[in-house]
This record gives C-alpha cells, structure tokens and sequence, in this order.
C-alpha cells in the first residue's frame, strides 16, 4: 500500500528507497550545518550565522553548490581509475545500508530476513574505497590514512559483530522489523537489556566512522587530511557527505538495535518515524560530542583498545547474553 | 665577585693560552687560541670547579681589517658562571674546529657561522646551508663587506 | 644523501638476519612533513623516513621563514631596530622587545626608571601567559582535540584588550623601548588588570579538569619523549621545557634582570622529563606569572616609566650578550657596538632554535602522532628559529 494504490513489492521497495534516499541527502546537508553548530556551542562560537539569514541554515547548501562549480583535480601520478572509483564506492556503500532501516513498522525498503548480516557485508565496502582512495591518490599520507582506516575498521569490525550477536539472540532473527518489534516495551529496549552491548556497539561505531577520537585515517594534525587529501570538488564532497550519512547510518543501527527503533517511548506505534529520526539525531548527537571533547587515540592504542579491551568484553557480553536467555526460557 | 674570581682562575690555570678581555664588568670573557679551543671547553665543563656545560649562543662577528672572531656565550646550569669565549681567526682563512663533540647543540649554530660568514667549521659533519637557500651563490652575506646581490637594497643614511 | 642510504642500507642489513622480516621484505620510505602541513607551527619542513607508521630519523630543514632580521638590524639605528624585535618572536613580541632593549641599556648604563621596570614585569608576565595559552590550545590540538585551542584564544583575547589599551597594538606591540616602556598606563588598568589574574586562576582549575584526567590525553602524552637533564642541557634547550627535564635553570632566578629578584614564585620541574611535564610546567607557569603580575600590581610604584633621548643617538663602544626568560626559554641577543648609530653586529638567539635541535635526538623509533605531540610540547615558533 502506498498512498492508497495497491502496488506490487518490488515498486514499493523501488518507491521508498528512492524516497530514503532524498530524505538522506537532505538529512546529510542537515548534518553538516548542525555539527557546525554543536561544534560551534561548544567552542563558545555561533557557527555560522550569516549564509539564509536564520542562523546560517543555507550555509551547507551553498558550501555544496560551491563544491559542485570547482575544477575537477586529478593528480598526475594518480591512478587515475582507482581514484575515481573511490569516492562513487564509499557513497554507493553508503546509500546501500539504507535498504534494511527500518523508519516505520512499514516504511522499510526491504525487509530481508539477513538485514543484520546484510548491513555489516555493506559497510565493509568502505574499507575498500578507503584503501583505494589510499592507494589511488599516491601520496604518502593518503596512503597512510588508507592503511590506517583499513586497520581500524578491519578491527573494529568484529568488536561491533559481536555486540549486535547479543540483540540477534534476544531476538532470535536477523531481521530488522523482526528485532525492533522485539522491543515493545520501555524496560525491553536492548539498552536495557543489553548495556555492555550497546556500549561496545557505540565505541565500534565510532571507530567504522572514522570519528574522534578513532578519526585517525583522516587526522588532520598528523596526516594532513589522510586518504583524501588528494580529493577536491565533488569527489571530495562525496567522501565528506558520505562520512555524515554513515554517521547517521550508524545512529540509524544503534536506534534500531538498542534503543526500541520506531516504538514511541510509551510503547505507541503512532508516529513511528518521528521517534526513529529523533533517537536516532539524539545517537549523532553523541558522536558529535564525542568528537568535539576529545582528544585523538595513536594508531597502537587503537589497535590495543579494540583487541585487549572491546573484543573480550563483545565476547562476555554475548557469553552472559546466551546463558541468561537459556535460563529465563 | 663571583664572575671576576673566575676569570682570575681560569686565566691561573691556563696561562698565556687564555687571554682576559675587559668588556663589560657583568660578562667576563676570554681569548683562546683556536688550537685548544676544544680542550679548554672540555676542561671548563668537566672541571669541578667550574662546570661550564650549557653553550647558549655562537655568534661571529666580523670585524673586517681585524680579522673574524667566533664568540661563545656559556654558562654553568648548577655554579651559576657565566663566560664568553672568543676565538680570533683570520679574515683569509677562517677556521675553527667544531664544538659538536663537546656541546651537541652547537651543530646549528655552527652551521650559520659558515653560511652567512664562510668560516670553515673543522670536523662538522653536516656542513650545508641551513637558513639560506639550498642554491645559495651569493657570497657569504653577513660578512660586512658583502656587496649584495641584485635583489639586495642598501637602506638610505638616516 | 649518502648518509641516508647508509642509514636505510644497515636497516635493511637487519632485516635480512630475521628470516621474518626478509620473507616480508618491506621499504623505509620517506615524507616530507612540511613546510606547509598543519602541526610545523609555521612553515618547518621535518624530513622523516619511516618504516610504516614508525619514524626511524628525522631531518628538520629551516630557513623558510628567514628574514634576514641581523643583517637588516646592521643598517638601522637603533631605536629603528625595536619594530623588528616584534617580528623575529611575533607571539611573545613583548619578551623579544625586552631582551633587545635590556642588552641596549647593558652596553650603553642607561638607567631605568623603578616604574618601567614594575611595568615590563608586568607586561612581560601577560605576554608569558598569552603565550602559553596559544601553547595550551595548540597542544591539545595537535592531539586530535580542537576545542581547547577556542578556549586558550578565549582568555588571550583579554590580554590582548589589555595590551591595546596601552600600546594601540595587538600583537607587534613595540611597547618596550630602550630606557623604559613606551606609554604609561591608563588609569584603571591596574583594576582590569587584576580582574583577569583572579580569572584566569579560575579559569586555570577548569583547564585542568578539561585535560587532565582525560585517559587518551594521558596515553598519549605520558612517557613519550623522554629527554634526560644530562641531554636537554647538552642541546641547549631552555626554559619550561628545560625545567620539565628536570632542571633547576629559570634566568628570571639564576641571572636576574629587570626587578625579577623582587618578586617571590616558584619554579616547577618535571620528574619524568616527558611530553606531560612539559605541557605540565606551563600549565603551572601560567599560575606562576599570574602571582607575580598581582605582586608587582601592588608594589608599583610613582614616576615616569618613558625615557627622553633623541632618535638617533650613538652607543658607546662595548658589547654584551643579553638573555632573558621569554616564554619558550633563553632569549638572547648580542650586540657588538663601536660607538656608532647603528650596531656593528647584532645576533639574536631564539630559544627554540635549540629546542627544535633536540627533536630528532628523542623521537627516533616513535610513532608519526608522537612527533606531532613532541613537536607541540616544545612550542616551536618558526620565526624565532629563523629570524
């Protein structure tokens, strides 16, 4: 059912994606001018303020078309078709992971019964454009950057695999729909059920987004700006706006799996994608703090963090996970 | 006072090689002979009594018709001395040997003297420009007789 | 060059006897960090060959920002040479118009009046603090942590309004001049002034809290860049960095000048001669000058702190090296005169000229972000390196 015409699945599916899709581009454009504001607060600045009159809203609009007009610079040492593909995969990627957020008890582009699995072979494919746009570049510091992110998100994947393995088996599906309507009540949200879960989700998140204080592939006082220092124009836009789509991406999972997706805080199916939007920008907003607090982790830190720490405790999470349930059923 | 004592001292110890100069009654200073330039900085630091081991500054000065001199400011971190050692060399052939071995942080200062004065720093391993540009063909532009190179622009009398 | 290969050639020679690493045969490779990259401070260019993420020399290459102040300073006379002072150490301008006109005063026994000296104190001691809290923000910049910097340049700006009430500049302030300051102050100073140290104590405890305790600040500061005393003082470096490897040297104390030996602080020094303490003795410092701008406040006392002379007068013959406490360490400058208007010869010597030396000597074997955090934790300012 869309708008009252009986339509077959896959028009449907074609319809919301495509509808995800617009309302993402725009969230991100949203994004961009919001975490220049919360930076800005919390620096004692305004942000801007003068771009649309109404505290700089059009700011990001015009950073965007500014972006769009400026010449296409292509390294000469570059390879040429590596660095092209790059930012098209990490965007492409990007926009993929959208097909499984749940945004309402029906509006979900598909529902695949692996949806869980499906997100996390997705959002892989960034490491590889990371890499690529590393290797592409041929410059030494995108090279480093592009190993870097390689390594961390190689490391953080399995931390943050495992963390969901414990609201996959509260659960007992890979669903997303199957998962969120798990938690149809307040004290069944998988915050409460899972919070060592939720907190190793967060910290690997963090990490696969490549924000502070994980946001080494980009470290700005160490590598200049990592794997896309090479980038300009649009290419570079698509790099910078997929960064804010799958950091929304991220918060999207974390209100899905952890904090009752769609349900209103009263148990209430009305206005479902209105509480998912707000949980979820709440989630962003977490990350933006994190990023505008601290300070950067070394490349060997990170690696101890993510093995010594995350991983044992993901392993513990879901070992606690697994006995409870057998002994409550 | 104290300073003073330690000129008289020094002077004791090494003889004629060290020779005392009559500046400024706050900072005694020295002439050594380029030839024990390193002994004596050596025994100065080692000395007990002295412990001159902090080298602040190397400065050249040329002095044209009267040759070169190389000015060492030190002092003693723990005695609280303070000493400058000049060296005279020869506006011809500006020599002296490095002080690397002795006060590590003289490799950069040392470095200057020769770019922008063309003394020849015996012993440094590393001599090459450091300030100026690594093309530089100019002469060596501190020495006052430096006539400038086509860029240069000579400020008015005032 | 030739250094260089031999340098990769014995690595290599290494690798071949560890059958791993001659099985993953892997290559030195080497960036140039610099001159225009994000953490040189200015345009410094650090030669760095590394083995993966592991620095195994670096080179600094300078001379990018070099002005010829010394030569310049040949053809000026001498209250035409104070302007420049302003430029060779722009961020603590107020320190560097001091020395010069401190070793000015020493060759020619110009005598200072008692209020001058009281302000140069005090000017001098905000000019430390307005240095050491770009030096705060930066620092924790560099580490990844870009808020603090808003912060820092937050409480400078008032040190700033202070010091454009009384010289009309913001930064290039020419305020100290030979014989004594420029200007006396406006009336009221004194209470603003006294309104931003009891601040700033304040402002202090939150700074240590914003940092202190934040367990990534900690690991990535704590034991990195170790410099023992025996090699700071071998290479020369000074001031808060100097204290931090565990030496009892402060010039304010150990050769006094202006009224320093008026006025009672404390001196910190470090234990475990790192990048923390480092960062630690200026924190402290700040809190150090702050007690010493109220003491002097105090004790200002009447008079007129400008001196009369002509433009252009000569110096009697002499010379002297001059050094002071600036904000980075000694700062020296050594004039030789004969008897002219203008300086025979005139060498200035910036404090982190040395402190950069000693940078390739403690981050051998390092990672690239622990160079970073060196390199910020001694507060490199490039134009004081090549004048």
């Amino acid at each position: 059912m869309f708008l009252g015409i009986e339509l077959p699945q896959i028009v449907l599916s074609a319809i919301y994606f495509a509808l995800t899709l617009g309302v993402v581009l725009l969230m991100a454009l949203f994004l961009v001018w919001w975490e220049r504001k919360v930076s800005a607060h919390i620096q004692v600045r305004f942000g801007p303020m003068m771009t649309g009159k109404w505290h700089g809203w059009s700011q990001t609009l015009a950073d965007a078309l500014k972006l769009l007009q400026k010449e296409d610079i292509v390294p000469r040492a570059a390879d040429k078709g590596v660095y092209f593909w790059a930012p098209v995969i990490v965007f492409g990627a990007t926009m993929m992971t959208f097909v499984v957020i749940p945004w309402s008890p029906r509006f979900i582009a598909a529902d695949l019964n692996v949806g869980i699995l499906y997100i996390i072979a997705i959002t892989t494919f960034t490491i590889i454009s990371l890499l690529m746009a590393g290797w592409g570049s041929n410059n030494k510091y995108s090279l480093l950057g592009g190993m870097r992110s390689a390594a961390q998100i190689v490391s953080y994947e399995v931390p943050l695999t495992l963390s969901i393995m414990g609201v996959v088996l509260l659960a007992q599906s890979l669903s997303m729909q199957d998962i969120v309507a798990d938690q149809n009540k307040f004290w069944n949200w998988n915050i409460i059920r899972q919070p060592l879960g939720f907190l190793v989700y967060l910290v690997a998140a963090t990490a696969e987004v490549n924000r502070t204080p994980f946001d080494l592939p980009e470290a700005e006082q160490e590598l200049v700006a990592g794997f896309n220092v090479e980038y300009s124009g649009m290419k570079f836009a698509m790099f910078f706006l997929a960064e804010f789509v799958n950091m929304f991406v991220v918060a999207a999972i974390a209100t899905a799996l952890f904090l009752g997706g769609w349900w209103g805080p009263f148990g209430n199916e009305s206005l479902g994608w209105l509480w998912f939007v707000l949980k979820s920008m709440g989630v962003v907003f977490v990350l933006m703090w994190f990023r505008w607090t601290y300070p950067r982790l070394r490349v060997d830190h990170l690696m101890e963090f993510a093995w010594k720490w995350l991983l044992p405790l993901a392993f513990l999470n879901l070992l606690a996970t697994g006995l409870i349930y057998n002994l409550v059923k | 006072m104290q300073n003073e004592q330690l000129v008289s001292q020094l002077v004791e110890k090494f003889g004629a090689q060290a020779e005392k100069v009559e500046l400024n009654p706050a900072q005694p200073a020295l002439v050594v002979d380029k030839s024990i330039l390193v002994e004596f900085l050596k025994q100065i630091k080692e000395d007990e009594n002295f412990k001159i081991d902090y080298l602040s500054c190397i400065s050249a000065v040329d002095y044209l018709e009267n040759g070169m001199e190389m000015n060492y400011h030190l002092c003693s971190i723990e005695l609280r001395y303070k000493l400058t050692v000049k060296v005279k060399l020869d506006r011809e052939k500006p020599e002296v040997p490095t002080i690397r071995e002795i006060h590590p942080g003289a490799d950069w200062h040392e470095r200057e003297a020769w770019e922008l004065f063309g003394i020849d720093i015996k012993g440094h391993p590393n001599l090459k420009t450091l300030l100026l540009p690594e093309d530089w063909k100019d002469g060596w532009p501190m020495r006052r007789d430096w006539e400038g190179n086509d860029d240069f622009v000579k400020m008015p009398e005032f | 060059m030739d250094e260089k290969e031999l340098h990769i050639g014995e690595h290599q020679e290494q690798d071949e006897q560890n059958p791993v690493a001659r099985e993953l045969h892997t290559e030195e490779f080497l960036v140039n960090m610099g001159p225009q990259h994000p953490s040189t401070h200015g345009v410094c260019r650090l030669l760095l060959t590394m083995d993966g993420e592991v620095i195994v020399k670096v080179e600094p290459y300078i001379g990018y920002l070099h002005r010829a102040i010394e030569k310049i300073c040949e053809n000026r006379i001498y209250n035409q040479i104070t302007p420049f002072m302003d430029r060779f150490e722009y961020v603590s301008s107020m320190l560097a118009d001091w020395v010069y006109a401190l070793c000015v005063e020493r060759i020619g026994q110009i005598e200072v009046s008692p209020r001058a000296e009281y302000l140069r104190v005090i000017f001098g001691e905000l000019q430390r603090i307005a240095s050491h809290l770009i030096y705060w923000g930066v620092f924790a910049m560099d580490l990844g942590a870009v808020t603090p910097f808003l912060y820092g340049l937050r409480e400078r700006e008032m040190i700033m309004d202070l010091f454009e009430e009384t010289c009309g500049q913001r930064l290039t302030y020419n305020y100290i001049r030979i014989g004594g300051v420029s200007q006396d102050i406006n009336p009221g100073f004194e209470q603003k002034c006294k309104k931003f140290t009891s601040y700033m104590c304040q402002v202090l405890e939150d700074y240590e809290t914003l940092l202190n305790e934040n367990p990534i600040f900690l690991s990535r500061t704590k034991n990195i860049g170790v410099a023992p005393p025996e090699l700071s003082v071998a290479y020369g470096v000074s001031g808060p960095s100097l204290r931090a490897s565990g030496v009892n040297w402060d010039i304010r104390k150990d050769d006094p000048y202006g009224y320093y030996e008026k006025f009672e602080f404390e001196i910190p020094q470090g234990k475990n001669y790192d990048t923390w303490d480092r960062y630690q003795a200026r924190v402290i410092e700040m809190r150090e000058s702050c007690k010493i701008i109220e003491q002097a406040l105090d004790g200002l006392p009447e008079g007129d702190p400008t001196f009369k002379m002509r433009a252009s007068f000569k110096l009697p013959e002499g010379e002297y090296y001059a050094r002071i406490e600036s904000s980075r360490g000694e700062m020296g400058c050594y004039i030789v005169s004969k008897g002219e208007k203008k300086p025979y010869r005139l060498k200035l010597r910036g404090s982190s000229f040395n402190n950069l030396m000693i940078i390739p000597e403690i981050s051998k074997g390092l990672k690239i972000a622990d160079l970073v955090a060196i390199f910020a934790s001694y507060d490199i300012i490039m134009p004081e390196v090549d004048r």
